[in-house]
């Protein structure tokens, strides 16, 4: 490990690459500060520039704009309690509170670093963990990868709650669809292409992420904009930055459990920051003495420094699956694996012992991205956080100008923007309607994969499902699908007979 | 029946896979392929599995909420005409001329009626980054529009 770590930083350490990493860190914060901007955007937007790049320092300068993304959605949500991103929610709860009486300053120290210890438990563990899964998955068949996905697809629809299951699930398969059109990579047969040969090579995976996250996010503040005008406040003074002894030790345990829980909850397809950010709220409230336990809400140290651990952690705990199995388990990963491919390079066990110096060079750089954060970004905060109050009516079209170009200078044919923006419509009103993107996402990155894996082990097993039973790795994969699936359901019938008898009372 | 999120999202959701389904069967088959897993294998599996979550969403919706209310719908369209318009215009105008348009008619519409301010920063944003792309980056944009590059170039 510690060979690699060392080929990493070798590889790392360019003058180039050190600029991008930088250059990652700055454009994630000020993109992630954005509110409704999250990293999937924020990597989505600068994929065009890293597209130009080698791999290493493309590679390099994403993951940097997803932690910066992460710690600009803190900013904004401790500022002014609007989220960049779902995973910044829990930030807002004593973040806000905090700023609201004038330590903002202090809110945003606590943050960024909680955020850095979150992020270095989640390198550390990544580091370990990620050879060791990468070897046992060497092992693994198509029939197994098949499962793998179709498991990864489930969890996603499944943590999206029991009520959005459904919907998830559909936008899942919407995605799994899309990532049909074009030349059948089986038998290169035109599918889906309606005689248009701007379809023959399929959808660009960038101009449906761009369409779907980006330009749909700016339609959506553009037709909200009236309510929106109001809410952006930012706190002129901030205060000051110094954290007391006392309150990071009294910090550490809190952000050091909240760490080692949001990595293990990344590690899961579909959790990822957001619910590792909750969860780790929650537990430290219970675990919280109860005259801090109070504190909660109102401005508590610790209720600041365990979700922003614990999120960050999580984005490093995402890179697991990606890195190891080559299977993206959220939706800012499958972003990086599209960028990754674009590149020629596959994730998953053959990328460890193949192409050391990349892999490493990623656990390498999330170790120095979270230095830079806390060093860097952490100072120029005062003057980053103007970007909040650059007003919308030239910021919003910006946006759009970005967005679109970024794709058409990718392909340099007009057909990409009608494409874009037939895509942002259907995206805005889906999202609209509560239907989540990330599903979608997912399954258009996997749905080649998913394909191409089913069609070699049919192959395999002369056309015949026998492998769901002659493997029992791939079985039992598939039985756990199952059981995600089901687990939503079964929880609610089961509260349902619990409320039983309360719920036929009189009145009720 | 009320037509609440999720039957809406249903519906249109049922209008697209029907639509897959049925364009999955002109998919092209190969010579003795046809009990094989094949091109059509994939397709039809999930235009099944997306028309029957479809018509789940509608028959036993979840989310009861309604349509949102208060959105500047008009203002939505305006802007995917003028993402379009810009997409049209790019080639025929010139990457300067149709970058100026854009940025200038977004700012507008978006309540900005200093013409001074609008046309300098639509301005230096276009020429600015033109200036990133081609100088720096080394990525060729055609600036002036096509005519004036057919004429350069013939």
């Amino acid at each position: 490990m510690v060979e690699g770590l060392l080929l990493g930083l070798q590889t790392l350490f360019t003058l180039q690459n050190v600029a991008f990493l930088l250059l990652g860190c700055f454009a994630g914060t000020f993109i992630g500060m954005l509110p409704g901007l999250g990293p999937m955007t924020a990597i989505a937007l600068m994929i065009p520039i890293a597209s130009a790049l080698e791999p290493a320092a493309g590679i390099v300068m994403m993951a940097a704009v997803y932690y910066g993304a992460i710690f600009g959605g803190s900013t904004s949500s401790i500022l002014i309690n609007a989220p960049g991103v779902a995973s910044t929610v829990a930030t807002s709860f004593d973040g806000y509170p905090m700023a609201r009486a004038g330590r903002a300053g202090k809110a945003l120290a606590i943050a960024a670093g909680a955020s850095f210890w979150g992020g270095m438990i989640g390198a550390i563990a990544l580091a370990v963990a990620a050879p060791y899964l990468a070897t046992v998955s060497l092992s693994f068949q198509s029939t197994d990868y098949f499962a793998l996905m179709v498991l990864g697809l489930a969890t996603v629809a499944a943590f999206a709650g029991a009520g959005n299951m459904m919907k998830a699930l559909s936008m899942a398969v919407l995605g799994l669809m899309l990532s049909t059109v074009g030349t059948d990579p089986g038998q290169g047969v035109a599918r889906f292409t309606l005689g248009s040969l701007d379809l023959v090579d399929g959808i660009s995976f960038l101009l449906l992420v761009m369409a779907t996250f980006a330009l749909s996010e700016a339609l959506l503040s553009i037709m909200r904009i009236t309510a929106l005008d109001g809410a952006q406040h930012t706190h002129d003074e901030l205060g000051a930055l110094h954290v007391p002894r006392q309150e990071i030790k009294d910090m550490a345990a809190p952000a050091t459990r909240s760490s080692l829980l949001g990595f293990v909850i990344g590690l899961l397809p579909g959790a990822g920051a957001t619910i590792g950010s909750l969860l780790a709220y929650g537990a430290e409230q219970r675990l919280a003495p109860p005259d801090k336990a109070a504190q909660f809400g109102k401005g508590s140290a610790r209720g600041l420094a365990a979700p922003e651990a614990a999120n960050n952690a999580a984005a490093t705990g995402s890179f697991v699956p990606l890195l190891t199995l080559g299977i993206p388990g959220s939706g800012t990963t499958a972003i990086l694996l599209g960028a990754l491919i674009a590149y020629g390079v596959q994730p998953g066990p053959l990328l460890y012992i193949n192409e050391p110096q990349i892999f490493w060079s990623v656990i390498a750089s999330m170790w120095i991205g979270n230095v830079v954060l806390l060093v860097l970004n952490l100072p120029l905060i005062p003057y980053i956080a103007r970007i909040l109050a650059v007003p919308r009516q030239f910021l919003l079209p910006l946006i759009l100008f970005l967005s679109l170009i970024g794709v058409y200078l990718v392909s340099f044919n007009t057909f990409d923007i009608q494409m874009m923006v037939l895509f942002a419509a259907a995206a805005v009103t889906f999202r609209l309607l509560d239907f989540p993107m990330a599903p979608m996402i997912l399954g258009f990155i996997l749905g080649g994969m998913m394909e191409e894996n089913l069609a070699r082990a049919m192959l395999i097993y002369d056309q015949s499902w026998a492998f769901v039973w002659h493997r029992p790795l791939t079985g039992g994969i598939l039985i756990l699908t199952i059981i995600v699936l089901l687990a939503p359901w079964l929880s609610r019938l089961l509260q349902l007979r619990r409320q039983g008898p309360r719920a036929k009372t009189p009145g009720r | 029946m009320r037509l609440s999120g999720d039957r809406l999202g249903g519906l249109l959701l049922l209008a697209f896979s029907t639509g897959y389904a049925f364009l999955s069967f002109d998919i092209p088959m190969l010579d003795g392929q046809q009990a094989l897993f094949n091109a059509r294998s994939m397709p039809h599996a999930l235009a099944a599995i997306s028309i029957m979550l479809a018509l789940g969403l509608m028959l036993k919706p979840t989310d009861p909420q309604p349509l949102p209310a208060n959105m500047q719908w008009y203002l939505g369209i305006v802007f995917l005409l003028l993402m379009s318009a810009y997409g049209w215009a790019l080639r025929p105008i010139g990457f300067i001329a149709a970058t100026f348009f854009f940025l200038a008619g977004g700012f507008v519409l978006l309540g900005e009626r200093r013409p001074l301010v609008i046309g300098a920063v639509a301005l230096l944003t276009t020429t600015g980054f033109w200036a990133l792309m081609t100088q720096l980056l080394g990525v060729h944009i055609e600036a002036l529009p096509a005519l004036f590059a057919g004429i350069r170039n013939g």
